[in-house]
């Protein structure tokens, strides 16, 4: 199946053609409902995020016109279903989600936030941070830290072992950690 | 649960960060084995150019007498039959090592040395059965020049012994046989055998001349023997002077070392069995090849000196 292009689907979302989420759901479909499944470690919670996900498309597009579509969708699941985790019971969350958000929140706890910084003032600089880095560790920090892809998955998909994987992240978070207290953002 | 914000903070960052995690391909990971086979690969190929280079470098000459080939049979001046191991050069009875098996009629005597073209001289099989035929074949009494009186003279020297006097028959083909014999001579002898202007040594550890003696089995008298070597012998060692036009030439093997404006070639004891080897070829692939053997604490320079001292005047 040929899938049309981005900017395509982005002018039927303009057009308010309903083709519109049926094109997205062929081309992103799947990388929605993995993402959310890894957040929410269920499938029925994981489905109806990625429909709130078109849902959300649907009204963000326009006025909204992303440069790109795709991290555009991403984001929507991502956010719908960080937001779904936070009301589930404790007993149904995934242990590993839990266990990437809590290294996470080592590199930059809430408490030592620096004021009048928001956090996409800290995605940029997490974004100039992993520029620095080897494409390599770029990529499996992002698999594990947005993505919240296992162990287990990145080091499949890159090859490498899990223990080395588990050395990358260490590492990393460690940088990230200088790199913002050196940056300020970081009391 | 609240999430924390650097969670929803990377939720912000570039979408071409994005972009890139999700098109990252898979690495292809190194095959194991191939990284193995080649290593071993490499290290064979080591093992075999060292196991065809080290003997080249740091090995005797790979020259050998063509008629030294083949299966050997000796028999020694009392008529016992022997098997032997016998320096291609014959020249080393220094290093003549006898042991006696079984009675009094077969005896078996190894002489060995570092060369790496030892022929080995055959066999029990082939001595015990026709023992008695070879015997009369080998028996060439008319060819043995030195007189008991000149075996007696250095016969109390460490170097050499009386039973490295030996007659060698050797098969190397159906139809020619040869007879060599190491022969302890006076200098007028090895002059005459060896037909070359040889020089006399007077040196104080000098002990005497050693003729390496051939002989078509056909020919029973002098006229038809051949003289391969001269070996003037000393207490540490031996110079031997070879005839490259009758034994063939020699390859020179060793580290090649200048002296008097001269190169030789030279084997250090710590590749040479604690033995100096040290080769001399002045006339290139024909002529005189000088090739000293020595203790291994003897001083090169003193060593080459003496060789020049004996080379054959032009």
């Amino acid at each position: 199946m040929n899938n049309i292009d981005d900017s395509k689907i982005i002018e039927l979302y303009f057009e308010r053609d309903d083709r519109a989420i049926k094109e997205t759901q062929i081309k992103y479909g799947k990388l929605c409902r993995k993402i959310a499944y890894n957040i929410l470690n269920n499938y029925e919670d994981s489905e109806e995020c990625v429909n709130d996900t078109y849902v959300g498309v649907w009204n963000a597009i326009p006025p909204t016109r992303p440069n790109n579509f795709m991290s555009f969708v991403c984001k929507i699941t991502r956010n719908l279903s960080l937001k779904r985790l936070e009301f589930m019971k404790r007993e149904k969350r995934s242990a590993d989600v839990l266990v990437s958000i809590h290294e996470l929140e080592g590199v930059l706890p809430d408490e030592k936030y620096a004021p009048d910084v928001s956090d996409e003032d800290i995605g940029r600089l997490i974004s100039d941070f992993l520029y620095t880095q080897k494409e390599d560790i770029r990529n499996v920090f992002i698999r594990r830290y947005y993505f919240f892809d296992s162990i287990k998955e990145i080091a499949v998909e890159f090859s490498f072992s899990e223990s080395k994987v588990k050395n990358m992240l260490f590492y990393t978070r460690n940088k990230l950690k200088d790199y913002l207290i050196k940056e300020g953002v970081e009391i | 649960m609240k999430t924390p914000r650097i969670v929803n903070a990377i939720g912000h960052i570039d979408d071409d960060l994005i972009n890139s995690a999700t098109k990252s391909k898979k690495v292809a990971k190194k095959n194991i084995w191939i990284k193995w086979t080649s290593l071993v690969a490499s290290f064979a190929v080591i093992i075999i150019v060292a196991a065809v280079a080290v003997p080249t470098l740091f090995g005797d000459e790979n020259t050998t007498l063509p008629i030294l080939s083949g299966n050997n049979t000796v028999t020694n001046d009392n008529g016992s039959t022997t098997s032997q191991t016998i320096n291609q050069e014959n020249t080393h009875s220094n290093n003549v090592e006898p042991t006696t098996s079984g009675g009094n009629d077969n005896t078996t005597t190894a002489i060995n040395n570092d060369s790496t073209t030892q022929s080995v001289i055959d066999n029990e099989a082939h001595t015990t059965g026709n023992s008695n035929q070879q015997e009369h074949n080998t028996q060439t009494p008319e060819i043995v020049a030195p007189s008991t009186t000149q075996i007696a003279e250095i016969s109390t020297t460490p170097i050499v012994e009386p039973s490295t006097t030996v007659s060698t028959t050797i098969a190397n083909n159906e139809e020619q046989q040869y007879t060599y014999k190491d022969v302890i001579v006076g200098y007028d002898t090895a002059k005459a055998y060896f037909k070359h202007p040889i020089l006399p040594c007077d040196r104080n550890d000098f002990t005497g001349y050693n003729v390496l003696l051939c002989t078509p089995n056909e020919n029973n008298n002098e006229s038809g023997t051949d003289c391969l070597s001269l070996t003037y012998l000393f207490t540490n060692g031996s110079v031997n002077l070879r005839d490259q036009d009758k034994t063939g030439k020699v390859t020179p093997t060793g580290k090649q070392y200048e002296y008097r404006g001269r190169t030789f070639y030279v084997h250090t004891p710590e590749f040479n069995g604690d033995q100096l080897r040290i080769g001399y070829y002045p006339s290139g692939e024909n002529g005189i090849a000088y090739q000293a053997y020595f203790n291994g604490r003897a001083n090169i320079n003193e060593i080459i000196d003496l060789i020049l001292s004996l080379e054959l005047k032009k």
